[in-house]
């Protein structure tokens, strides 16, 4: 995904118009006055880089989880409409299937990331991918989850899943995606 | 008498962290440009090998205010006021003048001395002499460019201000995220934080000493406040909630946030000090993007209340709210102008996202650049530049400035694919 930076300037009206005036251009010696002095300028802070917490890169571990009882691969991915947190499309119920594993094991908690495309402000996509989430939790309780075994977190359009500028990409990141822990 | 000048410049200037090139490429002459010549300094110090007047020149093309003339039709190559021929720089169409030259100096690496004049009434506007320290170069160079700048415009200076913005690097599975500061013009990038995981949202502090942003680190977008010069940073607030789109009150004392609680997304301020926090917005939907006026009185921000993205404006005092924007379907991620009177958002009225521009005087809104994938709008802290990200599917940079009827006229941009969220720094205090 490529990003560039624009400046944009914006000049008023120029000043005054200019005055044209007579002028003996023959070269004289004009005293100068003396040049006013800045104090001297130090080469500027240096912003030493902070510790973090961790610097070295690492493998990013693919999460997807299967959720069925028979052990084929399934789902976990839901996907939404431009704009809206609402859940839409489930056609072969994800939220059904999820609260059902939920249920049948009691230990098991569930994280729900939310996630929305490229268009627009970043901080008004982190929101709406939260919000998606946190939809898709209140279906889980209304299935009698328990809340705190829910995690909701929102990337944003920080981590899309595909990043071509079109439909087709927009359309496969604006998810919520389902990860049992 | 004035001409009007078509320059092709292509300056390509090297940001170190990000491979990023920053390229200039005018398209359009500029009408009602000032015309001003830079003649190259003369260099009496052996070592030195830098360019004041290129550097000058960029300075001053970038802001849109003036058409400098190449050095190749400079009818005089003289570096004080007293040797210029005035006649030749008028009948060039010339009106202002800039001499100079590097000498050694006893007390400092070298000195430089500049005058600008006014070729019309054939005098000195004004004239400087800078003792320079080894490495300030660029330094000294934009505050030349300020002192040109706002005597002939009247207004501050932006030269010597700086940029933050995040880049991101993706090598097969691994990512790694650095929030940067660089100079204006894009040079100077240095570092402040890496991390593994994603960072956003960076904003300046009013004084320039510490950015505040949204780091992943604890795997959840969290703010983070980070004072540049010591490196240290802290959590603000130190909750673990998801918080984001941290903006800072006019007195640095507070921070707007937003905070996920419960259900909701809501806006808080938070006082630093005091770790105080306040709930600010109780809507249902989605509210962020906070921005404080800078009156201190007021907090700008998005909601969806109303069913899409708009902006609005919540008093502090009364808490009475107000809709801004009501054109499009879509405004948010706003930055307002340092004098409180323009407002600068992504704008969407069904033909992509735009940067568009909203005079609260007048009520005129306009929109200012014609790209697809157009956002972070940020102020400079003269109010007369605007800095914004945009997506671009071919390789080259663009110039753009607009005048003031709103006509785009030139694009300036760093080429690097990575780079996003850039914010301009306040001046310094």
């Amino acid at each position: 995904m490529y990003k560039k930076l624009f400046i944009i300037s914006a000049p008023f009206i120029m000043l005054a118009g200019c005055t044209m005036m007579d002028f003996d251009d023959a070269p004289v010696v004009i005293p100068t006055e003396p040049l006013l002095t800045l104090p001297e300028i130090d080469a500027g802070e240096v912003a030493p880089l902070a510790k973090a917490d961790d610097i070295e890169v690492e493998v990013i571990e693919d999460d997807t989880v299967t959720a069925t009882e028979e052990g084929s691969v399934s789902e976990n991915t839901l996907y939404f409409d431009y704009d809206s947190a609402e859940v839409n499309y489930d056609p072969t119920d994800i939220v059904g299937m999820f609260s059902k594993v939920m249920l049948s094991n009691t230990d098991a908690t569930i994280r729900l990331e939310g996630h929305a495309d490229e268009r627009g402000s970043r901080a008004y996509n982190l929101a709406l991918g939260e919000r998606r989430a946190q939809t898709v939790k209140d279906l889980m309780m209304l299935r009698d989850i328990e809340g705190d075994r829910i995690s909701v977190i929102s990337y944003g359009e920080e981590q899309p899943v595909a990043t071509s500028h079109d439909e087709d990409s927009w359309q496969q990141n604006r998810r919520v995606e389902f990860i049992l822990e | 008498m004035k001409k009007n000048f078509i320059l092709m410049f292509l300056f390509t200037l090297t940001l170190n962290s990000a491979h990023a090139t920053l390229k200039i490429e005018v398209t359009h002459g500029i009408k009602g440009a000032m015309p001003i010549a830079i003649i190259p300094f003369d260099i009496q110090v052996n070592s030195f090998d830098e360019s004041f007047a290129k550097l000058i020149s960029n300075d001053l093309f970038t802001s849109g205010f003036f058409e400098v003339m190449q050095s190749h039709n400079h009818p005089q190559k003289v570096h004080y006021s007293h040797n210029l021929k005035y006649k030749l720089w008028r009948d060039a169409g010339i009106e202002q003048v800039v001499v100079g030259r590097v000498l050694p100096s006893i007390r400092s690496d070298y000195a430089v001395e500049f005058e600008l004049v006014d070729t019309v009434r054939g005098k000195r506007i004004t004239g400087y002499k800078i003792p320079v320290r080894e490495k300030s170069f660029r330094k000294i160079a934009h505050k030349i460019s300020d002192i040109i700048y706002e005597n002939l415009t009247g207004i501050p200076g932006i030269f010597g201000t700086r940029i933050a913005y995040i880049s991101s690097i993706k090598e097969k599975r691994r990512k790694k995220f650095t929030l940067n500061v660089a100079d204006m013009d894009g040079y100077n990038a240095v570092p402040v934080y890496i991390s593994k995981r994603e960072l956003m949202s960076p904003a300046w502090s009013p004084d320039g000493k510490y950015l505040a942003y949204v780091s992943f680190e604890k795997k959840r977008p969290q703010v983070y406040i980070q004072n540049l010069a010591k490196g240290t940073r802290m959590r603000a607030p130190d909750i673990d909630n998801s918080t984001s789109a941290p903006a800072w009150s006019p007195d640095g004392n507070m921070l707007a946030v937003t905070i996920s609680v419960g259900n909701n997304l809501e806006i808080f301020t938070y006082e630093i000090q005091t770790r105080i926090t306040k709930r600010f917005t109780h809507s249902l939907g989605i509210d962020t993007e906070a921005i404080w006026s800078p009156d201190g009185k007021s907090i700008m921000f998005t909601s969806n209340r109303s069913g899409k993205p708009h902006l609005y404006k919540k008093f502090l005092n009364t808490g009475k709210t107000a809709r801004l924007t009501f054109k499009g379907i879509y405004n948010a991620d706003a930055d307002i102008s340092p004098d409180g009177r323009y407002i600068v958002m992504t704008h969407n009225a069904g033909q992509g996202f735009k940067i568009a521009l909203l005079d609260t005087k007048t009520g005129y809104f306009r929109v200012l650049t014609n790209g697809m994938l157009d956002e972070a709008p940020s102020f400079a802290p003269n109010g007369r530049m605007i800095l914004y990200a945009t997506e671009q599917k071919q390789g080259y940079g663009i110039l753009v400035a607009v005048s003031e009827d709103g006509r785009i006229k030139q694009k300036l941009s760093l080429s690097d694919g990575n780079v996003r969220e850039p914010v301009w720094s306040p001046y310094k205090k």
